[in-house]
């Protein structure tokens, strides 16, 4: 399988398929991204759209030394916020809190086994519910790093974070998921 | 860890062609207006070509090119290099460059409205 790097250089000499294998490599996890910050199928889908027209213009002027996977969500949570400030949909205290207990931000890596554990105790439904209802930031950073494995850095170039933020919304992400679960600590 | 119950957001089955299709008119509507400025641009370097050949001819003129030219078919096998000398330092260089210049733009113009008209002819994807 060609790399990402190895299709923008094909599409960018004239293979057009080269394009369409790397839209067709990310629509869903970038679909799936903006879904949670979108709230619903029809927005997450135009910005689903617009977020891969962005990618396509500016594919002239992406550096091979950044992960493109990283460059995409980028474009990706930016035209998510730009749609949502043109509709207001988007509530800007729940998505840009900024992290208040800084002492959490020296905490470890939250290890994937804690949503593990209660992915294992809750059913598929349950979970998303209790997803839904996190603010759209703490869905981000949830989806980010579970869904699609990004690790905290990447994550914090993402969502334009430093590291000691997202390690500390992720930890509070995870608190708050487990409460309205009502799983166990 | 892949979380299956995470993924259960699908997009609809048609995303794909809607977001290639988008594209496609993006690239499309861009050809078009590149191949329009190209248009502009070589009726301008078209102009400016005719406008420098009439000069051109009208130096070679007055440099008596022309009159180099009939000495070498009269006797110039005898002083053939002689006269070839003359005729090139008869020949207007700057104006020459300049003419060279501008058909090399126009060739560039010609073959960037092909490309672009090919673009929105194909409906191409490709930049």
């Amino acid at each position: 399988m060609s790399t990402d790097q190895q299709l923008i250089s094909n599409y960018l000499s004239g293979d057009e398929e080269a394009l369409k294998e790397l839209i067709s490599r990310y629509l869903k996890p970038v679909y799936n991204f903006i879904y949670h910050l979108a709230g619903n199928k029809e927005n997450a889908e135009d910005i689903s759209q617009e977020t891969f027209v962005k990618a396509w213009k500016n594919l002239k002027k992406y550096n091979p030394e950044q992960n493109f996977k990283t460059w995409l969500f980028t474009i990706a949570r930016n035209t998510a916020i730009d749609w949502l400030r043109k509709k207001k949909s988007l509530v800007f205290s729940d998505f840009d809190s900024d992290d208040k207990n800084v002492m959490e931000s020296t905490l470890s890596d939250e290890s994937p086994q804690a949503l593990e554990e209660i992915i294992l105790s809750e059913d598929k439904k349950h979970l998303l519910e209790g997803i839904e209802k996190l603010s759209p930031m703490y869905q981000s950073i949830l989806t980010l790093r579970y869904n699609e494995e990004f690790t905290f850095k990447e994550i914090g170039e993402i969502l334009g974070k430093p590291l000691h933020t997202v390690k500390s919304q992720h930890r509070r992400a995870l608190i708050q998921l487990r409460k309205l679960l009502g799983a166990p600590n | 860890m892949k979380t299956e119950s995470l993924e259960a957001y699908k997009p609809s089955e048609n995303l794909y062609s809607k977001v290639l299709t988008n594209i496609r008119n993006k690239n499309v509507t861009n050809a078009k207006k590149r191949a329009s400025i190209f248009f502009l641009l070589g009726i301008l370097t078209l102009i400016a070509c005719i406008g420098w050949s009439r000069q051109i001819m009208a130096e070679i003129h007055q440099s008596g090119f022309y009159e180099y030219m009939k000495l070498i078919f009269s006797d110039g096998l005898s002083y053939w290099k002689e006269i070839g000398l003359s005729l090139l330092e008869s020949l207007p260089s700057d104006i020459g460059i300049i003419l060279l210049s501008i058909l090399f733009a126009m060739l560039m113009i010609v073959r960037q409205i092909f490309k672009n008209l090919n673009i929105i002819r194909k409906r191409s994807l490709t930049l």
